[in-house]
């Protein structure tokens, strides 16, 4: 056992002229190092949210995070820029997420200029290093984002998170805009840096494909709780939470033998905005009754399974 | 049509604008004349045929001639070597209010911008106070206090800039501040000074270079209204403003007194707006094609 | 006027050699490429392709909704029930956007009008494709196709801000079919809605299609959509369709390289692999098409006869298209 991130009790909230937006709540897990924790949910059930608070993005409004089994929950100033240094984070938008008005080499270079820990001919050749590291070519080191295609981007991005050779990082949606083809070339790439580094990925997505390929462990979330966690082959093989089976039946199949039997729902999406003490799927679960209005707790089912759902043990029997 | 071609345009700032506005006649047309008119204000000293204000009584509202090209004022004065000169005024006081007004004003709407909560709320809140007085109105109560003179009605001048700067840039800043670059750079440990300075500002930078030139444009203007009440700049420096100001009860009997120095006026804006709408079109990226 | 002349022994929509060029800062941008392709009434085709690969162009030129500046049809034939819709004059074109074809847009938060309530967006497109003026029956034609969509009528006085993305996308559903539209062009009408309101949304779609006997392009990049949706399938490759045929043809036997490479580059649910198979390279500068197949710098098959000059479509099996030189090495290749 050797964590490198221990999120306990996890709470982001947001006020808003509505009341508390209740972004994430109450969420707990720890990610092994060398390993990837997958994120998966719908928009706006805050899972990028929860990645932006764990590297201090967001400040949290309660809970603990620990980063290597010290606590980094409050840091600030000089404690909190170090911390940071060992935790960093890919973006979902390549055209966002780079300064347009910087080079590639300065965008890359950036971390190690602000870190202050290298001399000019140590940044040289780190920047260098990381852009061979992450397969741009050495013509475009003097180009400008607009320049650049998304998967080309999506590098520049994965180069600036890995300057300062951080332990673990959030990848927050980071294939999501582009193509399949270049994804795949992402994912390879992503991949075969964990390898070669050991790294630890948070890695938030709504493709349950993408996140099937590259995760260890998944964590289901819905309206800013997490409903379902366990490894990925369980998740996908032994699916409990009624959310979770509704969400990987709609997946259209690329297999047109085999048509997914969908479980479509009805129902309004409840609001984030001061919800109610009970299940917040209630209102689209094909499953609801009154129970479900009560406090949910999170029960382990099975070793390492964990689902948040009081009616589990009634329903599950009619699953096949 | 999509970016992702990989297909790479150097872009080297100042010589794509150039390059951009070299294909609009009308700004290339402003540049062409105000640079003609600051290379000449600078040289004015060594092209004047007369001292700007030597007084030949002889020649009293002489008309334009070979001798005077345009002609000469209620003193005798050159009206050509006047208003030549006068530009040095005119065209000065314009940029060097904008300047410092502009300084002042994006510093002011950059803290305001970046750090948005109450420090917004006070610097704006102070803003609409000075923005609820109309601008000639303003500049006169600050010129009266101040008292007339170059330097005092630039100061008077930079002050009513000052407002309209520091909200443009504010503005700019919330807009790109929702950027993901900005968490990017946050995430990498940047001091709040450097993303201001390193990131937001440079990428903010293109409104307010025509919002500046724009500005000259209206100080001019301005200036030259102020100096028309006798508050800004006093004769016998020839300001254009003042100039005017001066020749105004002659307009009956020598109306080309009146028509040199606010044809400079004219001519002067003129180009400066040009160049600011050619500016505002080089400098915007989704205009780009 | 100029003389209506109608084809009578047409499918009903039929695109011939469809070329659409752009001007762009000096250069040509050939955004579609010697386009043919045949639809049915009822039926469904897939336009599938990267991002730029000119589907939305296709579409746009259908309704003729290119903009003006910088683009034109360069070639090509547009038959809507044996009537070239190119050579319309504008105001014909216009009784038929909306009534005849219409088209879903991509973005469901940006179609509608924030500051109109939403039941009367759809009664104005009902009134500007209806004769006559009364107000009640358009509105009662609003609230009728609310409920179709699966939304209550008694949300017509609503505004979209208080709608849903998926609430939204399905009055832009509505509005698309409030006239009952003989052709539907849905430009990815799911890629921006999570995947349990995409589910709901195809379900409608496919719905309405077999109740209204409606023909569909369906543009995607999302071959799950394709599979779950069309009929048949047009892959689209820097401007050009490179493979064609019914939906099982594509699937099972994908024969272009290109086709092969997509279908392998996405993560495969049921199967674990330590590593994907892109793509290597990137799509072709639109300006600066290669020579030869466009495909052919990306591709490991490529010969130099691939290089040389255009490709044709042949023929692998009946009605299944594939515009490859070297099919048969690809299929050896392949095994």
């Amino acid at each position: 056992m050797n964590p490198v991130i221990e999120v306990t009790n996890l709470k982001k909230y947001f006020t808003t002229p509505r009341g508390m937006l209740h972004a994430v709540d109450d969420v707990t897990f720890t990610i092994e190092r060398g390993r990837t924790l997958g994120v998966v949910g719908e928009s706006g059930c805050g899972k990028s949210t929860l990645g932006r608070t764990i590297i201090h993005l967001h400040e949290s409004t309660e809970g603990q995070i620990l980063l290597n089994g010290k606590d980094v929950t409050n840091l600030k100033g000089k404690d909190l820029r170090q911390a940071r240094e060992k935790m960093q984070i890919i973006f979902q938008d390549p055209y966002s997420s780079l300064d347009p008005r910087k080079t590639i080499d300065s965008t890359i270079r950036e971390p190690l200029i602000v870190s202050r820990h290298f001399t000019k001919s140590q940044i040289d050749q780190k920047t260098q290093e990381l852009m061979d590291l992450v397969g741009i070519d050495e013509r475009l080191r003097k180009a400008y984002p607009h320049e650049l295609d998304g998967g080309r981007r999506q590098r520049v991005g994965i180069a600036r998170a890995l300057a300062l050779e951080p332990e673990f990082i959030v990848c927050d949606e980071p294939v999501s805009a582009l193509d399949v083809s270049i994804q795949a070339q992402v994912l390879n790439l992503l991949k075969k840096l964990q390898k070669e580094k050991g790294l630890t990925y948070m890695f938030v997505t709504h493709d349950m494909s993408v996140v099937r390929h590259i995760s260890d462990d998944i964590c289901v979330m819905y309206l800013g709780q997490v409903v379902e966690k366990c490894s990925s082959k369980e998740l996908f093989q032994n699916p409990l939470h009624p959310y979770t089976r509704a969400l990987l039946s709609a997946i259209p199949s690329t297999d047109i033998d085999k048509p997914n039997k969908r479980e479509i729902l009805r129902g309004e999406i409840t609001s984030p905005v001061n919800p109610k003490p009970g299940c917040r799927f209630a209102a689209r679960c094909p499953y609801a009754n009154e129970e479900c209005l009560k406090l949910q707790k999170q029960e382990e089912v099975s070793p390492g399974h964990f689902v948040r759902c009081c009616r589990l043990q009634e329903i599950s029997s009619s699953y096949n | 049509m999509p970016k992702t071609t990989g297909h790479a345009k150097k872009q080297g700032g100042f010589a794509t604008v150039m390059k951009q506005m070299s294909k609009n006649k009308a700004a290339m047309l402003g540049l062409v004349i105000l640079s003609t008119e600051i290379i000449l204000a600078i040289l004015a000293p060594y092209i004047i045929p007369y001292d700007y204000s030597f007084m030949d009584m002889t020649n009293m509202f002489a008309k334009p001639s070979a001798a005077h090209f345009f002609g000469c004022d209620d003193m005798g004065r050159d009206i050509f070597s006047r208003v030549l000169f006068g530009a040095r005024y005119s065209i000065s006081i314009g940029i060097i209010a904008v300047a410092i007004g502009s300084a002042i004003g994006c510093t002011i709407g950059a803290i305001a911008g970046y750090f948005g909560g109450q420090v917004d709320n006070i610097i704006m809140r102070l803003l609409d106070i000075i923005q609820a007085i109309p601008g000639m109105l303003l500049m006169i109560v600050i010129s009266a206090v101040l008292g007339p003179g170059y330097f005092k009605t630039i100061i008077a001048l930079s002050i009513g800039t000052i407002s309209g700067m520091a909200r443009l840039l504010r503005a700019q800043m919330l807009k790109e501040r929702e950027n993901e670059y900005i968490e990017a750079a946050q995430s990498i440990n940047c001091s709040k000074f450097r993303i201001i300075t390193s990131h937001l500002i440079p990428n903010c930078i293109s409104p307010m270079i025509v919002s500046a030139t724009m500005g000259v444009a209206q100080t001019i203007t301005l200036a030259a209204g102020l100096s028309f009440i006798g508050l800004g700049v006093q004769p016998p420096i020839p300001e254009w403003g003042a100039m005017l100001s001066a020749a105004r009860q002659f307009i009956r009997q020598a109306p080309h007194l009146v028509y040199f120095p606010g044809l400079a006026i004219a001519v002067t804006v003129l180009a400066l707006n040009l160049l600011g709408d050619g500016l505002r079109d080089a400098l915007d990226p989704k205009l780009k094609n | 006027m100029h003389q209506k002349e109608i084809k009578t022994d047409m499918p009903f929509l039929s695109i011939k050699d469809l070329k659409v060029e752009y001007k762009s800062d000096g250069q040509i941008v050939h955004a579609v490429n010697d386009v043919s392709l045949q639809l049915e009434r009822g039926k469904t085709l897939g336009l599938v392709g990267e991002t730029g690969a000119g589907k939305t162009t296709i579409a746009k030129s259908i309704l003729r909704i290119l903009p003006d500046i910088g683009s034109h049809i360069a070639n090509g034939e547009i038959y809507l029930e044996g009537e070239n819709l190119l050579k319309l004059s504008e105001n014909d074109m216009r009784k038929i956007r909306g009534n005849k074809v219409s088209m879903i847009f991509q973005d469901p938060m940006t179609a509608l009008n924030p500051v109109l309530r939403v039941g009367d967006q759809i009664a104005e497109v009902v009134s500007l494709h209806s004769d006559n003026n009364n107000r009640a029956e358009h509105e009662k034609r609003a609230k009728e196709m609310l409920e179709i969509v699966g939304i209550p009528a008694e949300r017509y006085y609503a505004y979209p801000h208080q709608f849903s993305g998926g609430m939204k996308q399905r009055v832009v559903i509505a509005i698309a079919l409030a006239c009952n539209p003989d052709l539907l062009l849905a430009d990815e009408p799911t890629t921006a809605l999570d995947v349990t309101i995409q589910a709901q949304v195809l379900d409608l779609i496919a719905e309405l299609r077999n109740k209204y006997n409606t023909a569909m392009l369906l543009i995607t990049h999302d071959m799950g959509v394709v599979a779950q949706v069309c009929d048949t399938v047009a892959v689209i490759y820097a401007g050009s369709i490179i493979e064609y045929g019914t939906k099982q043809q594509i699937f099972k036997h994908p024969s272009h390289p290109y086709t092969i490479g997509l279908f392998g580059a996405i993560p495969d649910m049921n199967e674990d692999e330590e590593w994907l198979h892109p793509i290597d390279g990137l799509p072709p500068d639109p300006t600066n098409l290669p020579q030869g197949c466009s495909f052919s710098p990306r591709c490991k098959f490529a010969t130099d006869a691939c290089r040389k000059e255009a490709i044709g479509m042949y023929k692998t099996q009946d009605g299944h298209d594939c515009r490859c030189c070297c099919i048969e090495a690809v299929m050896k290749g392949e095994d």
